[in-house]
Order: C-alpha cells, then structure tokens, then sequence
C-alpha cells in the first residue's frame, strides 16, 4: 500500500511537470517566442506524450509556421487525448482547411461547434467549408443564427449572403445584402455584393451607385469594376463596358471571368481582333475553364475559321466533363471573403 | 435538371397599347374530355413527369383540324388508357374516332410527329414512346395501321425516344425520320426518390435524374420509297454519342443554305445542332453557332423549341425553353455568324419560378408579328410542399411581339384560358374553327387537355397556305412560306413537330393587320425550288400546289 502511494505521488509530480511544461511553452508562444516554446513542449511531451496542452500547443506552433502536416499529426494526437476539447478539434480543423482536406474539417468543425456553439470563428470556417461542397443551405443554417449578433460581425454577413446567392435563394440575398450595407456602409465588399444583387436582379440603374461608392472606399477592389462592367455590357453600352472591365483587368490581369466579358464586350464593339486576345489571355489564365474555349470557338466562328472553332468547341465540351456547374457569383468576389 | 438561380427581372415599361385577345378553354364543352395519363399522381420515376405531345392535324383532308393526343402509362394498376383521336365535327364540337381509327394503342407515348411519309396524300402519325416507337400510317379510310416493325422505325430495343421529326435531309422527295432518345431508362436499375444523393431536391426525396442516368444516342432512318426505312445514324454522323439528354426537336433549314438541319434541345446538357453537309452526314455545330448554351456558355435544362422570324429580318429565329431558376432563350439568327441570346433584352426575364415547356411562336392577334406562348408546370409534385415560390401547377405564358425586338407579358390580359393553373407540357397551335384566329391544344398532366379558343376583337386580316408538294414530299415538310404584304416580309418554316413533343396546324398562318391584300406569296420548296404567288386576297385559306405557280 505505501509502495502504491508512493508510485502514485510520482505520477502525479510527472504530470504536473508535463502539465507545467506546456503551459510555459503557451506563455512563451504568446510573448512571441517561438524556439524556446517549441523547446517546451518537447519537453513536456517527452515526459507526457499524450499531454493535450502540449500536443495542441505544438500544434498551433507548427501550424503558424505553415507546417500543416506536421502540425495535423499533433492536433489529432490531441484530439485523441482529449475528444472534449473544443482548441484542439478547432486548430485540427483550421489545418485542414489548409491542407485542403475540406470534409475532414467538417467533421472536427461540426464536433467542436457540439461543445462551443457561440464560437463564431468556427461557425465561419465550417460554413465558408460547406460551400466549397456546395452545401449551401447548410451554410445558411451554420451561419443564420448569428447574423444578428452584436456587434455585428461583417464577415458573417459576407459569407451568409454567398451562401443564399449560391443555394439560389436571391431574394434573401438581396435583402440581406440591403440590411449589410446599412451595418457597414464603408465595407467595399459588402457594397460591392449590393451592386452585385441588384445587377442580377436586372435593376441596372440602382447598382451602380453602391458599385462606385464600393471603388472610392477600396480603390485597390477589382471587383466592382467588374460588376460595373457586365452591368453595361448586358445595357449593350459596350464602351462603358470595355472601359470598366479594363479598369478590373488592370487589377485582376489572370481572372478569367473579368477577361470573358471584356472580350464580349470588345466582340459587340466589333473590336474581334482585340477580343480573340483577350480570350487568347483568358485561355492562358485558366486552361482549363470550358467557358474561355466555349467563347473562343464562337469567336473563331464570326472570324470565319471554322476549324479552330470546332476545336475549340471540341476541348470546351471535354472540359465540362469533368466540372461542376459555375456559381452565378463572380469567383473573384467569393475569394475575397 | 439544372437550376441556376435567375431572379425574375423587372418588368420593362408597359406598351399602353390593348391586347386585344382572351382565350377560354372550351375543350369539356368541345368534348376533349379524356385526361392524359403520365405516371401516378406520386411520381418515383423520371419517366412520369415529362408528359406526352398533342397534335392538331387533319387526318380526313375535309379542310377541318382534328386532334390527336399522345398517352402516357403509369406503374401502378389504376386504368391506362391508349391515345386519342378526336374528329373535328366542324360546329366547334369533336367525336373521339380512337378506337375506330386504330389508334387506342397502350403505350409510354411520348411526342407526335405528323407527315405524309408515303405520299399517298393522308397524313401519317410518329409516335415516340419508352419502349417501342409506332408509325401509324393513314389508311385514307379513317383508319391508321402501325407499320413501324415492317418500316423498321420501331427500333431495335426498349428505348426511351422523346422528340422526332420528320425530315427530307437529302431532298429527295421522301421524308427521312430523326428520332432523339432522352436517356437510358430501366426502373428495375433507377434508385428509388432519395435513395442516392442526387435524387434530392431541396431538401426533400424526388425521382432521379436526368443527371446520373445513362446518356442515349439519336436515330436517323432513311426513307428507302417502299414504304421501308434504313437507319443510317452511324453513317450520317447522327449516332455519335454526345453525352446529352434530348427532348424538342426541329427540323429546318437554319442557316439558309437550302438544306435541312436539325436541333435538339437538351435537358441539363448542351443541346444539339446537326448541320446537313448536303451528302448525306451531319457535324455538331451547337456549340460554336451560339445554340448549345446560353451567352455566358451555362449549360441550360431545355425542354421545348419554337421557330420564328420574330424580327421580321428573313431569318429564321428559336425560342427555346429550359427548367424553372433559369431564363428561356430567344436565339436570334445573325446568319453567316451564327446566333445570339436575346431573351433578356428581349424582355423574357419575368418568371424563371416556372418549368417551361412547350414554346409556340404564333400571330395571335394578326398583327403581322409572331407572339410567344409558353406552357409550364412542374416535375416534382412535392414542390407544393416545399420552401419555395415553385408550385406544380402554374399558369401559361404569352408574351406579344411589339414589332421592336421585344415582347410585353400579357399573359394575365390574355382572358381566363391563359390564366388557368395546370402542371402543363406539350402544346399546340392551329385554328381547330377556321375563324382565322390561332387556338391553343395544351396537354395537362393527368386530366384533359385545354383546348383555348381564340377570341381576337382586332379587326386584324390574315391570310393561311396550305401547301401541297408534288416534286418534294407531299406534306411539304421542310417548305418555307414567305409573305409580302404593305412592304413587310413575314417567313413561317412547314415543321412535322416544334413546340414540345407536338404538332402545330399544318397551314402557314400569317396576320395582316390592318392590310387586306397579300402582295406576293413565295415559296421555297423543300427540293429547293422557288415559286411565288401574287395578288391574293386576304381572309383565306390559299391551297399551294408544288409547280402550279403562274409563270
């Protein structure tokens, strides 16, 4: 019995060792000193290989120095540990997401969330995971619990109003984007999905005031200009549509869908020389986007070579084979949430 | 069926001119009484939601539409009834002949495509279905007999055939047959509602497919004179597989070098168009033409064709209408340079909540321009049920032609026959009273057809060719009809089907206005052949001959 008291005391002086090893190694890293943190939680895990603090630490550690594969193998060791814990099914997710394994991070998005649901981070993260699978109405249900959160948070709204755009809901699109821009009248992004609402819903001449307002806050966003040209491309002013589209390929010289309405718009004009170059850019950006071949192979039709446009049109068609359907918004401004 | 999520688009500023047309559905009073069967009322298949076609034709040649109605089946053991033949009793009134005329035949059935495939001047029946195809040939008694296994047009096994035209691809004065097969249908291997993720629908379990379901491939048979044909699908090029699923159907000479083409519209795929090369074969031109999507290249759900000179610019225009979160096309003829998506601009951007089906362009109000009518009605019965402004049973569309470039919406001015909710598909137009005022055949899921008459109160005068070849196919299938009258050309396009699975009155209609006279009737026949008539009153039913033309 005494020898039993004894062994267990000593286990207990390990642990708190282990214990107290990774909480320095969390303290060091907080003051931003990384090396010496590393050094403490290899410490710790020497002593204690299944301490969580130390595993989830060594995590984040490696995880903040772009080191995703080593950091996963200590987040799920920590997972393992500890299948409570909300931090370590968080960063395991969140290093997921980086080493693309979207449905993985899911699963540890959807378990965390279990244990801490007012995490609005996670909520985040799990809903922007759910549209890269298309889960949209999912994505509403993560996220539309806490639109009304105070204070609101703008990033919440950004993917909330993706999510509704993409499941085709466009009218609770619309109408959150409308409430977005009275909480954020100075975000460019959420002006920006305003113009873009209102541009989808055929209402030309109210989308352009957000759109410019969105280029004097964020001179730098391309994206507005883009809105702003399709809006006139589809109004058929191809010269305003040419001079707003080059203004957004000014920005985004490798966006192949900036490079496809520019090229229609330049086709309209009559501009085709300018057009077969601008798709010729728009082929060289994305290879392999079926719509860039599907426009080039009518344009080389108008120009009369009928053989490049059936091998155009060849190649487009392979293409969609192997893609899923385009989300009516623009890929540019989803990115940039 | 592809959904894209289009937002229904402003309306542009009202006309503030009067419509001056109501139609009424009069098809119980007309005795159009038996309901047209497509699967059970819960659907667990694909194959019951897409309805059967409906034909206005004039099988005893006394001068008088009658109607033909294509039925469907169901799975279940409630009654299956065969299709319809009804004669046209010329008081406004019809007698269902079907049993008589042999044509009481239990089937999948599908579309309708009506010609004289023979010559032997009585209108024949092409019938599509799931399972075999028939060809009724009219018997010039009343009577019509499937020769299909003997013609060889019944195919060779169970297949699903959806839209069919006939068409002389190599002028030579017979008509050829074109026959689209939607997908590979087996229920003993198609999952059951929800039982594979792709057989959702918001949410809820709904029949699967097209998306997941085998591809077919489309038939061309040749007419070989003997009453026999030869499928040439492999040689001609029409076999080749193209990864779609193919429902409407039009034949005609779409790019103006007097040979017929062929395009198909494609449900959740691109559709189709087969350029005659004049030698016997085909190449796929969809693409690079501008018919295969929409402007932006999306992949669209199509359903049912039309064909037009909208525009009145010579060209032969396509309306083509797609699954309901989407936009219908509106493809303008630009010629040499293929065609162009008009339907926003157009002002056809009001209502993507609806299915859309068949697509009817046609001078309502005789006013010299063709208006467009749209027939809808959902797939999915459980939409009613589901969180979204899509019902099943929906109202039908007509939008009028301005004259401009664009139509305005008139369908809730379009009197109480428009205005009717119904889950509808095919359709047809023709003038069953020979007031020279254009009717509707609408086919409804699972009741009787609406039969609407046209009440136009525009003292509007029209004019009717009703064409007759001798040196080309008798039907003059393939024929374009020209009118010149006050200085405007009007071109109407002789189709064996359009619309979605049906068959439109074969006479070319065309309004006149407030002009009473035709200036110059020309005609291009389908062995290319040019003839033209001059002076003709107005009012009337012109019968055109093949070589009878004054010189």
């Amino acid at each position: 019995m005494k020898l039993a008291a004894v062994l267990a005391f000593a286990s207990l002086a390990h642990a708190q060792t282990a214990a107290a090893l990774a909480a320095r190694g969390a303290e060091l890293l907080e003051a931003n000193r990384p090396a010496e943190a590393l050094s403490a939680f290899t410490r710790s895990l020497r002593l204690n290989p299944a301490e969580v603090e130390a595993l989830s630490g060594m995590g984040f550690l490696l995880y903040s120095q772009n080191q995703f594969s080593a950091a996963r193998t200590y987040l799920e060791k920590a997972v393992a540990a500890r299948p409570q814990s909300f931090q370590a099914r968080f960063l395991l997710a969140a290093t997921l997401v980086q080493l693309k394994q979207t449905q993985p991070a899911i699963t540890q998005l959807r378990q965390a969330l279990l244990r801490n649901p007012a995490h609005l981070d996670a909520r985040k993260l799990l809903a922007t995971q759910l549209l890269e699978i298309r889960q949209f109405r999912e994505a509403v249900t993560v996220l539309q619990p806490v639109v009304e959160t105070l204070p609101p948070d703008e990033e919440v709204h950004l993917i909330l109003i993706e999510a509704r755009q993409t499941s085709g809901d466009t009218a609770a699109a619309f109408a959150l984007a409308q409430k977005a821009a009275a909480r954020f009248p100075n975000s460019g992004q959420i002006l920006t999905w305003l113009g873009f609402q209102l541009q989808f819903a055929g209402r030309y001449e109210a989308a352009k005031p957000p759109l410019l307002r969105a280029m004097e806050i964020e001179p730098a966003f391309a994206v507005p200009a883009q809105v702003l040209g399709d809006i006139y491309l589809k109004e058929e002013n191809f010269t305003e549509a040419i001079r707003w589209l080059n203004r957004a390929a000014e920005k985004m010289p490798d966006d192949a869908e900036v490079l496809l309405s520019l090229s229609r718009a330049q086709a309209e004009s009559g501009a085709s020389s300018e057009a077969l170059e601008t798709l010729q850019r728009a082929a060289r950006a994305a290879p392999t986007d079926a719509r860039v071949h599907f426009h080039l192979s009518r344009l080389y039709f108008r120009l009369g070579d009928e053989p490049k446009a059936q091998e155009a049109a060849a190649l487009s068609v392979r293409l969609r084979d192997t893609q899923s359907p385009v989300s009516p918004a623009p890929a540019s401004l989803r990115l940039r949430r | 069926m592809a959904s894209r999520g289009a937002a229904a688009l402003p309306a542009p500023t009202a006309s503030g001119r009067f419509f001056p047309v109501s139609f009424t559905d009069v098809a119980a009073a007309a005795g159009l009484r038996s309901p047209q069967i497509a699967g059970g009322e819960s659907r667990k298949f694909i194959l019951e939601a897409m309805g059967s076609g409906v034909a206005f034709l004039d099988y005893d040649n006394d001068g008088w539409l009658d109607v033909f109605l294509v039925n469907g089946s169901r799975f279940d053991a409630a009654p299956k009834p065969g299709h319809h033949l009804y004669k046209n009793n010329r008081d406004g009134t019809f007698t269902d002949v079907s049993v008589k005329a042999g044509l009481a035949k239990v089937a999948w059935g599908q579309s309708v495509a009506a010609a004289d495939f023979d010559n032997d001047g009585h209108i024949d029946l092409f019938v599509t279905a799931w399972g075999r195809n028939a060809l009724f040939r009219n018997q010039g008694d009343g009577t019509f007999l499937d020769v299909a296994p003997k013609a060889g047009v019944a195919g060779d096994r169970t297949r699903w055939g959806s839209g069919a035209s006939f068409i002389d691809y190599d002028r030579d004065g017979l008509l050829d047959l074109f026959v689209a097969n939607y997908l590979v249908f087996d229920p003993a291997r198609t999952p059951l509602p929800g039982k594979d993720p792709a057989c959702n629908w918001l949410g809820a379990p709904v029949f699967c497919g097209p998306r997941g379901l085998p591809f077919a491939t489309n038939l061309l048979y040749r007419n070989n004179g003997d009453g026999t044909f030869s499928d040439v699908s492999a040689a001609s090029g029409i076999g080749a597989s193209q990864k779609t699923y193919a429902l409407g159907v039009l034949a005609a000479d779409l790019d103006g070098d007097n040979w017929p083409d062929l395009y198909v519209a494609s449900d959740s795929s691109r559709s189709l168009f087969y350029h005659n090369n004049a030698n016997g074969t085909f190449t796929e031109r969809a693409t690079y033409i501008g018919l295969a999507y929409d402007e932006n290249g999306m992949e669209q759900a199509g359903m049912g064709l039309a064909l037009a000179d909208y525009d009145g610019d010579g060209r032969l225009d396509i309306a083509k209408t797609n699954f309901a979160d989407d936009y219908p096309n509106l493809y303008r003829n630009l010629g040499k340079v293929g065609f162009t998506d008009r339907a926003l601009f157009a002002g056809l951007g009001l209502h993507p909540q609806y299915v859309l089906w068949s697509a009817i362009f046609a001078d309502f109000d005789n006013d010299g321009w063709p208006d467009l009518f749209l027939s809808a009605g959902h797939i999915f019965n459980e939409v009613d049920r589901l969180p979204t402004p899509q019902k099943f049973r929906n109202p039908r569309l007509l939008y009028w032609n301005l004259g401009d470039g664009k139509f305005e919406d008139v369908s809730t001015r379009a009197g109480p026959g428009m205005q009717a909710r119904h889950s509808s598909r095919a359709a047809a137009a023709g003038d069953f009273d020979n007031d020279g005022r254009v009717d509707l055949l609408i086919m409804n899921m699972n009741q009787p057809p609406s039969l609407l008459k046209n009440a136009n109160t525009a003292p509007h005068h029209w004019f009717d060719a009703r064409l007759t070849g001798t040196a080309s196919n008798r039907s003059a299938i393939g024929a374009k009809v020209r009118v010149e009258s006050a200085g405007r050309w009007q071109t109407v396009f002789i189709l064996s089907q359009s619309g979605y699975y049906s068959v439109n009155d074969p006479r070319a209609h065309f309004g006149l206005g407030t002009v009473a006279k035709v200036d110059r009737l020309e005609i291009t026949w389908p062995n290319g052949n040019v003839e033209t008539w001059r002076n003709l009153e107005a009012d009337r039913v012109f019968l055109a001959t093949e070589g009878t033309a004054p010189k």
